[in-house]
C-alpha cells in the first residue's frame, strides 16, 4: 500500500497514467456498448454493465482524481460513505416491485 | 499500512490528518454529497423502472453511437483536465491553461451533442410527460437525469474558464487547477453511469 | 494552523464586521437570533391552533392544517439549523483552539441562504400556506393546486425552502467537518475533543450523507409540480372532477426518499443537543464524563444506523412483512448507542455535588425528556404496534417529547451555559429556574396526554372532532392540554424577557464564570476577532478533568500542563518545539 509518500508520488513527471488511463477507459466503454449487442438477459447485462462502470469509476477516481497518492484513511473514509449510503438507498429498491401488483 | 503510533499522531491535532488542504478536502465532501444526488435520482430511476416491464427502449444504433462520442468527448477532457493539473503542479501554467483550454472544448464538444440530441427527441414528440414510446416516465427520468447532469458539466465549464483565466494571471495557484479537476472528473464519473443505465439498458435490440 | 484565514485583520466597517461577516462568532448569533425570530412565530402558531382544538372553535379546517404545516416546518427549521448552526458555528473554532471556519465566506453563503429559506417558507405562510404537512406527501403535494387549499403557489414555495435549507445545510457540513479535522491545535487529538464537537461532527457528518437524498427528492417533487412529470403521481387519479393526466408514478417513492432523509434528520437534530448536554452536564455535576470512548462508539452507531432504519415510517404505508420485521428490529437496535448515553449521564450524575444552575436544570430536564420519550419510540419501533399508534396522537406526543422538546431544552441549556461568553453578561438564574420549572411540567402535562389520547385512538391531524362519538372522552383532555399550553407558551415569554434584558443589563461576566475547562473559556469577553490573540495554545488533557484530589481548584483547563485523568497523557501531544 502507498501511504506516508502521500503526494509526492503524484510529481513525477510521466504523464503515461493519465493516456493509460484514458486508453482503458475508452476500451470498457467500447466493451460496454458491445455488451448491448449481445443477446442476454437485461438483469445480467445490468449486472455487467454496472460492474464494468465500477471499475470505471475506480480507475477515474484513483489516476485522474489522485485518490492512489493520497493516504490510505483517507481514500478509506471516502470509499465506505460512498458505498454505505449508496448500498442503504438500494434497500428501497425491492419496493418498486410492489407498483406491479397494486391497482393494476 | 501505517502503524498505530503514527497513526494517532496524525490525529493529535495541529495538522491534517488526512494531509489535504481544506480545499480539497471541502471539495470531496462536496463530491460525496453531491454523488449521493446522482445516486437517490438513480435509484428512484430504477424504482419506477422495476415497477413498470414494458419500459421503452428506444435507442437505436444511431443515438448509441452520438451517446459513445459524447463518452468519448468527456473522456478526453477529463484525460487534459489531468494532464492540466500535473503541469500545473510542475509549475508550467501556460501548459496547464492550454490543457485546461482542450478541457472546456471536450466539454463543450459534449454538451453541443447532448443539446442535438435532445432537440430530436423533443423533434419525435417527447417531453417531461410524455413520449411515443410508451411509459411517460421514461422520458421523465431521462431528461432529469441527463438535464441535471447538463447543469453540472456547464458550472463545471464556468469554474474551468475562471480558474484559466485566474492562472493566466497568476491569481490562482496549482492547489485552485487541482480541485477544479477534481469537479470535472467527478462530472465525467457520474456520466459513467448515466451512459450504460439510461442508454445501454434502452437500446432497441431486435 | 499558520494558513489562510488566520491572518486577516478585522473589518472595519458595521456592514462587513455585523451584516455580512465572515466571522464564525457573528455569524453564529446571527443564526441563533433568526432561529429565535422562528421560533417565536411557530410558537405563536400553536397557540392559535391550541385555542382552535380545546377552547373555541375559531378555524376553518384548511387554515388549521396550513397552521399545522407551518408549525411544523419552521420548528423544523429551528431545531435542524440552532443546536449545530448556531452554537456549532460559534463554540466549534473556540472549542478546537482554531481561529475561524476552514471557509469563513462558505459559512457567511449558509447563513444567508439559510435565512433566505426561512423568509421563503414564511412568505408562503402569506400566500396560503400548504396543507400537505411537513412531510409533504404526493400525490396531495405533487399536483398543484387542485388538490387543494395552499397547494399551488404555497407548496412550491415550500419545496424552494427546503432546496434552500439543503444547500445552506451541505455548506454548512463541509464547513464543519473541514473544520473539525484539519484545524485543531496541537495536542487535541480526537479523543480529546470535547463531546460537543463530536456531536456538531457528527450532524454535520449525517447531514453531508443524507441533505442530498432530499435535494433530490425535492427536485422531483417540483418537476412533477412545474414539469408535469409523474414521478410521484399514479396513473387515474381523479381530482377535482377530471381525471389528471399524470401517469404511473409512485407516491411511496417520495416516502422512501423523504424518510431516507428524514429519519437521520432526527439524529442531525438530536446527537448534537445530546452531546452539548454531555458536555454541560459534566461541568456541573463536577465530574468527568462516565465513558467518553463509548459515547463517540455510539454516535458511529447513530449515524450507521440511522442510514437503515427509514422503513419504520412507512409501516402504515404498508411492506412486505419482512421488510417490516426487519426495519423493526434495526430501529429497537437504535436504544443500544441511545442507552449508552443514557447510563453516561445517570453515572456521571451518581454521587455527584450537583450544582443546580439553569443550564444544568435543562439538561436534567432533556435527560428526563430524552428517556421517558424514548421509551415511547420502543412501541413505535415494533410494526405489529405501531400500525394502532402510528397515525394517532401517540406519534404527534412521541415526537414532541423526544425530538422537540428535549431538543429545545438543549437550546435553553446552551443559550444559559454560553451567553456569558457570547454577550458577555450572565443570565438571571431566577427567572431561568422559574421558566425552567413551567416549561417542563407544561412539556410532561401535554405531551404525555396526547400519549393517552393515542390510545384513545384520537388521529392525528384532525381540525375538528366533534362529529365523532368516540372522541367525546377526549374532548376534556384537549382543553387540559390547550390551557397548560396557553400557559406553557406564555411562560416563554420570561425567557425572552430574561434574554434580551440581559443582554443589556445582565451582570458582568467572568472570563470563566462557571468555572469550566474547554478553549472557548481562556479568552476574554467579548471574545477578540481573530479568537486567540497571540499562539494559539497547546492542549494538554481531555476537557473533563473535574473532581481533582487536593488543591484549591477542582477542575484543570486544557491548556494546562501535567497528568490528566483521560487515559492518554503523554499520547499523542507533539512537543513543544514548533512546527
Amino acid at each position: 500500500m502507498n501511504d506516508s509518500s502521500a503526494t509526492s508520488a503524484e510529481h513525477s513527471d510521466s504523464l503515461k497514467p493519465y493516456m493509460g488511463t484514458w486508453l482503458a477507459l475508452l476500451a470498457l466503454t467500447l466493451l460496454e456498448v458491445a455488451l448491448g449487442y449481445v443477446s442476454m438477459s437485461q438483469e445480467l447485462l445490468m449486472t455487467l454493465l454496472l460492474c464494468l462502470s465500477v471499475v470505471k469509476a475506480a480507475l477515474i477516481m484513483a489516476y485522474f482524481m489522485h485518490l492512489k497518492h493520497e493516504k490510505l484513511t483517507f481514500v478509506v473514509t471516502l470509499v465506505a460513505s460512498l458505498l454505505f449510503i449508496m448500498v442503504a438507498l438500494c434497500g428501497l429498491l425491492p419496493d418498486g416491485l410492489r407498483m406491479l401488483t397494486l391497482g393494476r | 499500512m501505517t502503524s498505530e503510533p503514527a497513526l494517532a499522531a496524525d490525529w493529535s491535532g495541529g495538522k491534517s490528518p488526512y494531509a489535504v488542504s481544506h480545499l480539497k478536502l471541502g471539495m470531496w465532501l462536496f463530491i460525496v454529497g453531491d454523488a449521493f444526488t446522482f445516486a437517490a435520482l438513480f435509484v428512484g430511476y430504477g424504482y419506477l423502472r422495476l415497477g413498470h416491464p414494458e419500459w421503452p427502449r428506444p435507442f437505436d444504433t444511431g443515438s448509441i453511437l452520438q451517446a459513445s462520442l459524447m463518452t468519448f468527448f468527456l473522456l478526453s477532457s477529463s484525460a487534459t483536465m489531468a494532464v492540466a493539473v500535473a503541469k500545473a503542479r510542475k509549475g508550467d501554467a501556460s501548459a496547464a491553461v492550454q490543457h485546461m483550454v482542450l478541457t472546456v472544448i471536450g466539454g463543450l464538444l459534449f454538451l453541443i451533442v447532448h443539446a442535438l440530441e435532445w432537440r430530436h427527441l423533443i423533434q419525435q414528440g417527447a417531453s417531461l410527460f410524455s413520449n411515443p414510446w410508451g411509459v411517460p416516465l421514461f422520458t421523465g427520468c431521462f431528461f432529469t437525469i441527463t438535464g441535471m447532469h447538463m447543469a453540472h458539466v456547464a458550472s463545471g465549464l464556468v469554474v474551468l474558464l475562471v480558474i484559466a483565466t485566474k492562472l493566466k494571471h497568476q491569481h490562482a495557484t496549482a492547489d485552485h487547477v487541482e480541485v477544479a479537476g477534481l469537479y470535472w472528473h467527478f462530472v465525467d464519473l457520474v456520466w459513467m453511469f448515466i451512459f450504460p443505465l439510461i442508454y445501454l439498458l434502452s437500446m432497441r435490440t431486435r | 494552523m499558520s494558513e489562510t484565514h488566520a491572518e486577516h485583520e478585522a473589518p472595519r466597517s458595521f456592514i462587513r464586521r455585523y451584516i455580512f461577516s465572515m466571522d464564525h462568532k457573528v455569524i453564529g448569533i446571527q443564526y441563533l437570533l433568526a432561529m429565535l425570530l422562528l421560533a417565536v412565530v411557530g410558537l405563536a402558531l400553536t397557540v392559535v391552533m391550541r385555542w382552535h382544538l380545546g377552547i373555541r372553535t375559531v378555524l376553518r379546517p384548511e387554515t388549521y392544517l396550513s397552521l399545522m404545516t407551518m408549525h411544523a416546518s419552521l420548528m423544523f427549521v429551528v431545531v435542524t439549523v440552532t443546536p449545530t448552526s448556531a452554537f456549532g458555528n460559534y463554540f466549534l473554532p473556540l472549542q478546537v483552539g482554531a481561529r475561524d471556519m476552514a471557509f469563513p465566506f462558505l459559512n457567511m453563503l449558509s447563513f444567508w441562504v439559510a435565512l433566505a429559506a426561512g423568509l421563503v417558507l414564511l412568505s408562503s405562510l402569506i400566500v396560503g400556506a400548504p396543507i400537505s404537512g411537513w412531510t409533504a406527501y404526493p400525490p396531495l403535494s405533487a399536483v398543484g393546486g387542485v388538490a387543494g387549499p395552499g397547494l399551488g403557489l404555497g407548496q412550491t414555495l415550500w419545496l424552494v425552502a427546503v432546496a434552500l435549507l439543503c444547500v445552506s445545510s451541505m455548506m454548512g457540513a463541509l464547513n464543519f467537518i473541514a473544520t473539525t479535522l484539519n484545524l485543531r491545535t496541537r495536542g487535541m487529538s480526537m479523543m480529546r475533543l470535547p463531546v460537543s464537537v463530536w456531536g456538531w461532527l457528527t450532524a454535520a457528518v449525517t447531514g453531508l450523507l443524507v441533505f442530498p437524498v432530499l435535494s433530490a427528492g425535492g427536485i422531483m417533487l417540483l418537476l412533477d409540480r412545474l414539469g408535469k412529470t409523474s414521478f410521484f403521481v399514479p396513473s387515474g387519479l381523479y381530482l377535482g372532477g377530471e381525471v389528471l393526466p399524470h401517469q404511473g408514478g409512485s407516491p411511496l417513492l417520495w416516502q422512501h426518499l423523504f424518510w431516507f432523509f428524514g429519519h437521520p434528520e432526527v439524529y442531525i437534530v438530536i446527537v448534537p443537543s445530546m452531546c452539548m448536554v454531555t458536555h454541560i452536564m459534566a461541568n456541573f455535576a463536577r465530574r468527568p464524563i462516565f465513558g467518553y470512548r463509548y459515547l463517540v462508539l455510539s454516535l458511529f452507531g447513530f449515524v450507521t444506523l440511522g442510514g437503515v432504519v427509514w422503513g419504520h415510517h412507512m409501516f402504515v404505508s404498508g411492506m412486505s412483512p419482512y421488510s417490516g420485521l426487519a426495519f423493526s428490529i434495526l430501529t429497537l437496535f437504535v436504544s443500544i448507542p441511545a442507552a449508552i448515553f443514557a447510563i453516561s449521564w445517570l453515572m456521571t450524575l451518581w454521587g455527584a455535588r450537583i450544582q443546580f444552575r439553569p443550564p444544568m436544570l435543562y439538561c436534567l430536564g432533556f435527560v428526563s425528556l430524552f428517556i421517558s420519550g424514548g421509551v415511547g419510540g420502543l412501541f413505535n419501533a415494533q410494526s405489529s404496534l405501531d400500525i394502532y399508534l402510528h397515525d394517532t396522537y401517540w406519534v404527534v406526543g412521541h415526537l414532541h417529547l423526544l425530538f422537540a422538546m428535549a431538543a429545545i431544552f438543549s437550546v435553553f441549556a446552551a443559550i444559559h451555559f454560553w451567553f456569558p461568553k457570547m454577550f458577555g453578561r450572565m443570565m438571571n438564574d431566577t427567572l431561568g429556574t422559574i421558566h425552567f420549572w413551567f416549561t417542563l411540567v407544561g412539556a410532561y402535562i401535554i405531551f404525555l396526554t396526547m400519549h393517552y389520547m393515542g390510545f384513545l385512538g384520537h388521529p392525528r391531524r384532525y381540525a375538528e372532532i366533534s362529529q365523532f362519538d368516540f372522541l367525546k372522552p377526549a374532548a376534556s383532555a384537549h382543553t387540559l392540554i390547550s390551557v397548560v399550553a396557553l400557559i406553557t407558551a406564555g411562560a416563554q415569554i420570561l425567557f425572552l424577557f430574561n434574554f434580551f434584558w440581559s443582554l443589556f443589563a445582565g451582570r458582568k461576566a467572568a472570563t470563566n464564570p462557571w468555572n469550566s475547562t474547554s478553549l472557548e473559556w481562556t479568552l476574554p469577553n467579548p471574545v477578540p476577532f481573530s479568537n486567540f490573540e497571540r499562539d494559539i495554545p497547546v492542549v494538554h488533557r481531555w476537557a473533563y478533568d473535574f473532581e481533582l484530589p487536593g488543591g484549591a481548584q477542582d477542575y484543570e483547563m486544557q491548556t494546562a500542563p501535567g497528568p490528566s485523568m483521560d487515559g492518554q497523557t503523554g499520547k499523542g501531544v507533539p512537543t513543544e518545539k514548533s512546527t
